[in-house]
């Protein structure tokens, strides 16, 4: 992967706070990343860090209530406040989103075919009903849907929810967009065809040569698809690395954490998995020093009291953490990935 | 479709002939034996008393004189009025269907056509002041009982009739002389029937819109790019309609059976006043003609509700 050239998107202290009884709760806290042409990014971290929201704010899906500062531009062009009838022409056509749950993310009264369809008539009007529905079809035939001429006019309900999410990966490429964004495409899928599921992902983000944001919580699942990984937590990045490296030399008490908790398929017989315990912090009480410090067994004083910022540990390796200097090595073999993209 | 739609018919007459034999026998229990209330007519004479008891077949047991009421039905006579002058029952029937229709029709239209752009707009302009005065209106229609509600508004149009010195509609009764007549009298009992209606079924369609607005595929719909407008009007519309229509086909099965009250209280000689007469008259053949076309309307707009369900709704099949 290159990462010369200007990146397809670039946030910058983007924040996302949302009304509450007890006035603004921020989600999301001065997030800022990069995404280069053609990479893969995945952004993982426990429930309720901020991960969706962070994406939504981005296509300005969210609700009018939500107040959303920051940068974030795309292919050059700010996202953040931008004109809604030009930020709808750029969703679903130059940025596709693919969201978590495909047994509800499609209209179950219009047929796959006709949504796929819809997608690429309604930004380019000089495609034909009987062309975009062609469309759908090879696109189907793409994302490995057997007997797609029939299974375009068939309705979500007919598909298995694997195949709903291939059908939602179709869509989400109809338009070959330079950025996807896929918000836990496999959580609600079985751990069988998680696997499938993300090959096809990764198949349809070769063939369109698009960027992706993936999102998700497992973080063993992003080994095998993403080129750098940022963890998030309490709406921040923690830590920012190539795959690789993040694995092989985590660095932030979190990470650590997260990874000590995907199972592997090698491990021996008798040897427990180890959550990390404790809760993540609630939005509308967040800690005033480091987020993670409640749960973090190597806090002291200062992660208490001030909170960390993300700093540059070796190059391209960034953790956000008062104890970088004094944490121990990581020599547990426990923290190499076995079979962690299974 | 087809066989779905033969089989639940089929289904369907036990329940019907159930109703027909309690309405029956209720009403002639009610009755008590009408020899004896003849026997007491001082200007009958001997054979006028022998002829009415072998019309009615008044010697009979209740069962036997049920049976043949039903040979008749099932061969298209539906008997004879005793209150009304003998007239046929049949004639009186569709005369007595065709006004309830003048209501029932327009009050229709007027409710679905409502009650879709209204819950509409109240879920999507949610917690708005639009939706919250449309949702004290709908609470008011729902409280408001129709005696009372039809009451009021003639008060109301009699003052203006009377302050104007010029009669802006008909509170009492059928004109149909030509069809300004028609439109002057059917206004009344069509507003209080569409009030009535109309809040209930705007609950109901605001209450679906509002879960249809926050699901999954409209997220979806706005994240490949959609217009607002098209959002609405095919992604949310389309769903919308699957519970409202179901609703409508019930309420116009209502409506066609007669609105009693309504039509009582502006004295609209329909359907509903026609059972009522019947059964304040004690007519037994009125009775049940209305009472047999109300239980084959409810069955049959039952059915019409759950295959339009089938059609709108790909997830059910109907077999
Ligand atoms: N519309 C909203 N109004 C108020 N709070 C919200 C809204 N959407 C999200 N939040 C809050 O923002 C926080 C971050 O939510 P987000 O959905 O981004 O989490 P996530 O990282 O995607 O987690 P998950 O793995 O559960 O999807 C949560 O505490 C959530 O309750
Ligand atoms: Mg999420």
């Amino acid at each position: 992967m290159t990462t010369n050239g200007n990146p397809v998107l670039r946030v910058e202290d983007l924040s996302v706070a949302f009304k509450t009884k007890h006035g603004y709760a921020e989600a999301v806290r001065g997030l800022s990343y990069d995404v280069m042409p053609g990479e893969s990014v995945a952004i993982v971290g426990e429930s309720g860090s901020g991960k969706s929201v962070n994406a939504l704010a981005l296509l300005g899906l969210l609700p009018r209530t939500a107040r959303i500062t920051g940068s974030a531009l795309f292919e050059g062009e700010e996202l953040i406040g931008m004109d809604p009838d030009t930020l709808r022409k750029i969703r679903g056509r130059r940025i596709s989103m693919i969201f978590q749950d495909p047994m509800t993310a499609f209209n179950p009264v219009f047929t796959i075919g006709n949504q796929i369809a819809e997608i690429i008539t309604i930004h380019d009007s000089s495609v034909s009903d009987n062309e975009a529905t062609k469309r759908a079809t090879d696109l189907l035939d793409l994302v490995g849907i057997p007997h797609p001429e029939r299974r375009v006019h068939q309705y979500p309900h007919e598909y298995s929810g694997g195949m709903r999410q291939r059908a939602m990966i179709a869509m989400a490429i109809a338009n070959s967009p330079t950025l996807l964004i896929a918000d836990e495409p496999t959580t609600a899928l079985d751990v069988t065809i998680q696997a499938q599921v993300m090959e096809t992902l990764a198949a349809a983000q070769e063939e369109t040569g698009a960027a992706m944001v993936l999102i998700t919580h497992d973080l063993g699942l992003v080994a095998g698809v993403a080129d750098r990984v940022q963890v998030m937590y309490g709406g921040r990045i923690f830590e920012r690395a190539e795959t690789r490296e993040l694995f092989y030399n985590p660095i932030n008490p979190y990470t650590r954490g997260l990874i000590q908790s995907i199972p592997r398929l090698n491990e021996e017989r008798g040897v427990r998995l180890n959550p990390i315990p404790g809760n993540p912090p609630s939005i509308i009480r967040m800690p005033k020093g480091c987020a993670f410090s409640s749960r973090c067994e190597f806090r002291t004083q200062v992660c208490m009291d001030q909170p960390a910022e993300l700093e540059p540990v070796t190059d391209g390796h960034w953790s956000r953490c008062h104890n970088t200097a004094t944490l121990p090595p990581v020599d547990d073999p426990r923290l190499i990935p076995g079979g962690a993209g299974r | 479709m087809l066989a779905y739609a033969l089989r639940r018919i089929l289904q369907a007459i036990p329940i019907i002939l159930l109703a027909t034999v309690i309405a029956f026998f209720a009403v002639t229990w009610a009755n008590g034996d009408p020899r004896a209330r003849l026997a007491t007519c001082t200007t009958c004479d001997e054979s006028a008393y022998d002829r009415i008891v072998e019309l009615y077949e008044l010697d009979k047991p209740t069962y036997q004189r049920y049976v043949s009421w039903l040979g008749d039905v099932v061969t298209g006579d539906l008997g004879i009025s005793t209150s009304q002058g003998e007239r046929p029952v049949n004639e009186i029937f569709w005369e007595r269907f065709r006004n309830t229709l003048l209501l029932a029709l327009p009050a229709f239209v007027i409710v679905a056509v409502l009650s879709l752009v209204l819950s509409v707009y109240q879920a999507i302009k949610q917690y708005s002041f639009g939706d919250y005065a449309l949702s004290a209106f709908s609470y008011f229609g729902l409280s408001m009982p129709t005696f009372f509600f039809g009451l009021v508004l003639q008060a109301i149009v009699i003052q203006l009739n009377n302050s104007f010195g010029w009669k802006f509609f008909w509170t009492q009764g059928l004109h149909d002389e030509n069809f300004k007549e028609l439109i002057a009298s059917i206004t009344l009992p069509v507003l209080t029937l569409v009030l009535i209606s109309v809040a209930g079924e705007t609950r109901f369609g605001r209450a679906s819109m509002l879960e249809i607005k926050n699901s999954e595929y409209i997220r979806t719909a706005r994240a490949k790019g959609l217009s607002e407008r098209r959002v609405v009007f095919r992604h949310m519309l389309r769903n919308a309609l699957i519970p409202l229509v179901t609703i409508w086909a019930l309420d116009f099965a209502a409506l066609l059976s007669g609105a009693v009250i309504t039509e009582s209280v502006f004295s609209w000689p329909g359907l509903g006043r026609m059972l009522l007469d019947g059964i304040f008259a004690t007519d037994l053949d009125v009775v049940m003609a209305v009472v047999t076309a109300l239980s084959i309307m409810a069955v049959l707009f039952n059915l019409f509700a759950d295959l339009l369900y089938g059609v709108l709704d790909p997830r059910i099949r109907l077999d």
